[in-house]
């Protein structure tokens, strides 16, 4: 049994989770297609290497965020291949994230506002 | 390339990831090969990639393995999978300490798991391949004669079986059956066995069925002519036709008679008692042999009747039933039987109708057992507590890595649990051995054929077990596991602190007491033992005595009466030929022997209009040669034995005892008068010409009798004959030669069984015998553990009040004042537990006492024999922590803080 962590526990996530969990926010994904997606997505600024890739896959999973599921009807090709996609508490912990950012991007326009920072 | 460089990665990960990931990973590996060709400015970056991923996984994986409880994903499996690995570990390191607690279980639990079976077998399960026991019954007679005391039995002749079948509703089914020794094959080959004479309803009744062929028919069984065949026990079937199928159809021999074998017994069947049975064959061939008209007489008693309970019936509903039937058919005269009652009692009763005194004592034994483990119990708590404070810093560190405590009492409780498992196993091995071992020393009289290990045997020492494990550990667990991490991570260990030295120092006491209890017990039954071995019997039980089995005499009265004087010719010629055999120092024939066979004739006693009676009953008769006195060693207390003049022809003449003098002729002189025995027109009167010392007649415990003897060749009525041979030297020897004389001079003789008087005692020694035994081997293990208990406690108080005692030593005391401390404290926990264990033994002591033989439960020698041995040990398990304590360099132990 995975322990009951509350979201606020995994943040804040390692960029790469973060793209990661992006990515498979949109559409299940397999391995490769998430390299490209975070690729996309980073602006070409990450290229996850397979071994980062994987090392983050497993601990996503390790912490239930994500699971793999049944690839789409068209793609069957390969039967090594992995589709994932994000679980409800993968989805939680992301929007978690999100609002973390958000939060601590208003907070650093009010510093520029010459305002007093409220983080919470 | 990716691909390649990713699998050599893969091979270096744990086996886990490889499962999950592995196959996704080099999909994507090569999808990326194929897709974007790595340039030779990427390599490094990749490189670098499988190299980190290498060593992060890893890590993260051992990390995750470590951090119990607290890693997410891990499982409950998982955590107790890691528990018993962290377990064993600690196990492996503690060597000794293991080993011991590994074989302190092994005897606490072999103990109880070897009576376990013995107790199944005698008290719980009954004889093997009984359909449910607990219906069985059998039947019991109790008669009242005059105003003597009552005695119940279980014989019965053929007539009460009939009659009770023909008018009983109260049972399914009823059964007859006898077990006799009988004699099997002929001449060289000639040995006695087992045969059990059933009638063809017994098997059906019991619920058995034949593992080859079939049981015998009731056509087969019929009193007017039954047939000669024969079923094998499984025993005999191995032994005489080594197991071979062929065996059915073929013939044996017993009793001179040719029987053939038609079904084999299933392993371990006894029918419905305990004693082994080699044959069984049909009860109707067996009658004719006790008497002629067997099937009618009241007079015989031979059979014992079982039956199983009609549906709903109890035991004492279907004794009513009995008891109306029997009285109302009653013929037999004898007015006690007339109105006698009967009951159902269960089948494992003995022939008197109770709980034989060997299967009580088994009762204690078991009792016994259970002390021995809870002795082993609580020594491995202590050990357990006392490692668990030798262990508090690792427990601290635990507690503060994040464990629980419900996860340290589950680390800790897998250690216990592991080391009471471990025994387990060692205690179904020594149940095996030990098992094996009493069964065939102690209670030899039950078949054991089956394996002493079976399941409910493996699944109560697997209880057993676990419930050991759970039960030294929770305490020692629980306690351990209560750290104060700031102290514990700190200090270390330095004192176990009041509460835990308290429990410890109780747990030692109690080991103590209850060794005290045992050895009492072994004590006590020891003197019995001695007491029973020494007790001045009127004979020497070590006299050598020779019965045979004779063909039958022929029919004619004429032709039997010349055969029998023939053989009583032959017997006195082989008697002078065993004199001249050299170690022979007495030899005399005799019939009616010591805890042998015992007769009992009509006395009268001119001018004793009624005889006295006495609580043993009339006097019985034995017709005895010239050197019987001297043989046995009886002791003529006054007048004459009897000489050579004295046979068949010449004066009737008789011998008495001691009691029979004094209850018939108080204060008179018996030599000169005469006694009537038996009941012949115109008897003649024996003259009374010296007076023997009493002698036991059949049990060890027994009010004195009244006995007389005649001579050999002058009895009427009677008859058995048996050689009593004294000798001087090695008896193995000897039973050949006297073996070989006695057939040499009289071929009617079929079997000669050869023993001593002692053999027929020793049946009757059992329950203080296996007492002794099992006494004195569990107070002696008792005594081990408990000592080691003292020691392990004494070491553990020395390294625990090192720093203390340093202090003593540096301000000036002495090594007798550290003496004091230590020794004192063994001392004091043995006195303590000598003292608890004298109060429980003297309160046990009103139950112990009926198993004993003159024995008080409370002999104070017994007592202070034990408490000294007790004391003695204790000081010595004090010596070498002492001794230690002594050595202690102040310096050295105020450095080390």
């Amino acid at each position: 049994m995975p322990e009951a962590k509350r979201p606020d526990a995994f943040l804040p996530l390692p960029h790469d989770a973060v793209f990661i969990l992006l990515a498979l926010a949109s559409q299940p994904f397999h391995g490769y297609g998430i390299i490209r997606d975070v690729e996309t997505r980073s602006g070409g600024q990450i290229r996850l290497q397979t071994g980062a890739l994987y090392r983050m896959l497993r601990r996503l999973m390790r912490d239930d965020l994500i699971e793999t599921c049944e690839p789409p009807e068209a793609d069957r090709l390969d039967p090594r291949r992995r589709y994932y996609r994000l679980t409800r508490r993968g989805r939680l912990v992301l929007d978690a994230e999100v609002s973390r950012m958000s939060r601590l991007v208003r907070a650093a326009r009010l510093i520029d506002a010459g305002k007093k920072p409220r983080l919470s | 390339m990716r691909t390649r460089l990713y699998q050599t990665l893969l091979r270096f990960l744990p086996r886990q990831f490889r499962a999950t990931l592995g196959d996704a990973l080099l999909e994507t590996a090569a999808e990326l090969d194929r897709r974007q060709p790595a340039r030779v400015w990427q390599l490094p970056s990749i490189l670098v990639d499988a190299l980190v991923t290498l060593v992060i996984i890893r890590r993260e994986m051992r990390a995750e393995a470590r951090v119990q409880g607290a890693a997410p994903g891990s499982t409950m499996m998982n955590g107790l999978g890691q528990d018993v690995r962290f377990a064993a570990r600690g196990l492996r390191r503690d060597r000794w300490f293991t080993l011991f607690v590994v074989a302190t279980l092994t005897l606490g639990i072999g103990a109880n798991a070897a009576m376990f079976g013995i107790v199944d077998r005698l008290l719980v399960s009954g004889p093997s391949h009984i359909k449910d026991p607990a219906r069985v019954a059998r039947l019991y007679l109790t008669v009242r004669p005059d105003d003597r005391q009552s005695f119940t039995g279980d014989g019965f002749g053929y007539v009460s079986y009939d009659l009770l079948r023909q008018g009983s509703r109260s049972f399914d089914q009823l059964a007859t059956y006898a077990v006799n020794d009988v004699v099997a094959g002929e001449g060289v080959e000639a040995r006695l066995v087992s045969g059990g004479f059933a009638s063809a309803a017994l098997f059906p009744m019991l619920g058995v069925t034949p593992v080859r062929g079939r049981f015998f028919s009731e056509d087969e069984d019929n009193p007017q002519g039954a047939a000669h065949v024969a079923v094998l026990g499984y025993g005999a079937w191995q032994g005489w036709f080594a197991g071979a199928d062929d065996a059915l159809g073929a013939r044996v021999t017993i009793g001179g008679e040719s029987y053939e074998i038609v079904g084999v017994a299933p392993r371990g069947f006894t029918g419905p008692q305990f004693g082994p049975v080699d044959v069984w064959m049909p009860m109707s061939l067996r009658g004719p042999r006790t008497t002629k008209n067997w099937q009618t007489s009241w007079n015989v008693q031979w059979l014992q009747i079982v039956g199983r309970l009609a549906p709903g019936v109890t035991a004492t509903q279907a004794s009513d039933e009995a008891t109306a039937l029997l009285q109302r058919g009653y013929a037999g005269g004898e007015a006690s039987v007339a109105h006698g009652r009967y009951s159902l009692r269960p089948i494992s009763a003995n022939q008197r109708g109770v709980e034989a005194p060997e299967v009580t004592v088994v009762r204690w034994l078991a009792g016994v057992a259970f002390i021995v483990l809870i002795i082993a119990c609580a020594n491995i708590a202590n050990l357990l507590l006392a490692r668990g404070i030798r262990r508090s810093r690792e427990v601290a560190l635990r507690a503060a890595l994040g464990a629980g405590r419900g996860r340290l009492v589950r680390l800790l409780l897998a250690e216990s649990l592991m080391l009471s498992l471990a025994g387990g196993v060692g205690g179904v091995a020594m149940a095996y051995l030990v098992g094996g071992l009493a069964r065939r020393m102690i209670f030899s009289w039950v078949d054991w054929s089956q394996s002493p290990i079976d399941l409910r045997l493996l699944g109560a020492s697997a209880l057993l077990a676990l419930g050991t494990g759970a039960f030294v550990g929770l305490l020692p667990a629980w306690r351990t596991s209560d750290v104060s991490l700031v102290d514990a991570l700190k200090h270390g260990v330095r004192e176990g602190g009041g509460p835990a030295r308290r429990l410890r120092h109780s747990l030692t006491i109690v080991q103590a007491a209850l060794s005290m209890l045992l050895l009492v017990g072994a004590g006590l039954f020891i003197r019995s033992l001695w007491n029973v071995r020494t007790m001045p019997l009127g004979f020497d039980p070590s006299v050598m005595i020779a019965s045979v089995s004779r063909s039958p005499v022929p029919s004619a009265p004429d032709a039997a009466a010349a055969e029998r004087a023939r053989r009583a010719a032959a017997t006195l010629e082989g008697i002078e030929q065993l004199r001249r055999i050299p170690g022979v120092a007495g030899v005399s024939a005799a019939v009616g022997t010591p805890f042998g066979n015992r007769f009992t004739v009509k006395i009268t006693v001119p001018g004793l209009a009624t005889l006295p009676a006495i609580a043993t009953g009339a006097p019985s008769v034995s017709a005895v040669g010239a050197d019987y006195f001297a043989t046995v060693g009886t002791r003529i207390l006054r007048g004459r034995a009897f000489d050579a003049g004295d046979h068949a022809g010449t004066e009737p003449v008789a011998v008495i005892s001691d009691t029979m003098a004094k209850t018939f002729w108080p204060g008179r002189d018996p030599i000169g008068q005469c006694v009537i025995s038996g009941d012949q027109p115109n008897p003649p009167c024996a003259r009374i010409v010296g007076i023997a010392e009493d002698a036991h007649r059949d049990a060890l415990r027994e009010p004195p009798v009244m006995q007389y003897y005649i001579p050999f060749g002058q009895e009427v009525g009677f008859g058995g004959t048996v050689v009593l041979v004294r000798t001087t030297n090695d008896e193995a020897g000897l039973a050949a030669s006297i073996r070989r004389v006695l057939v040499e001079h009289d071929p009617s003789i079929r079997f000669v069984q050869i023993g001593t008087i002692q053999d027929a005692i020793d049946p009757q020694t059992k329950p203080w015998r296996i007492g002794a035994a099992v006494f004195a081997l569990s107070g002696v293990l008792a005594l081990v553990v408990a000592a080691i208990g003292i020691y392990s406690v004494m070491a553990y108080l020395v390294a625990e009040r090192r720093r203390e005692i340093g202090v003593r030593l540096a301000l000036g005391a002495r090594g007798a004042d550290v003496a004091r401390l230590i020794l004192g404290g063994s001392v004091a926990m043995a006195g303590v537990g000598i003292a608890a264990g004298s109060l429980v033994a003297a309160l046990a002591a009103r139950f112990v006492e009926p198993l004993l033989f003159n024995e008080s439960a409370r002999d104070p020698l017994v007592y202070l024999g034990v408490a000294t041995v007790l004391l003695l040990v204790a000081i010595v398990a004090g010596a070498v922590p002492t001794l230690r304590a002594q050595r202690i360099d102040p310096l050295d132990a105020l450095r080390t803080e």
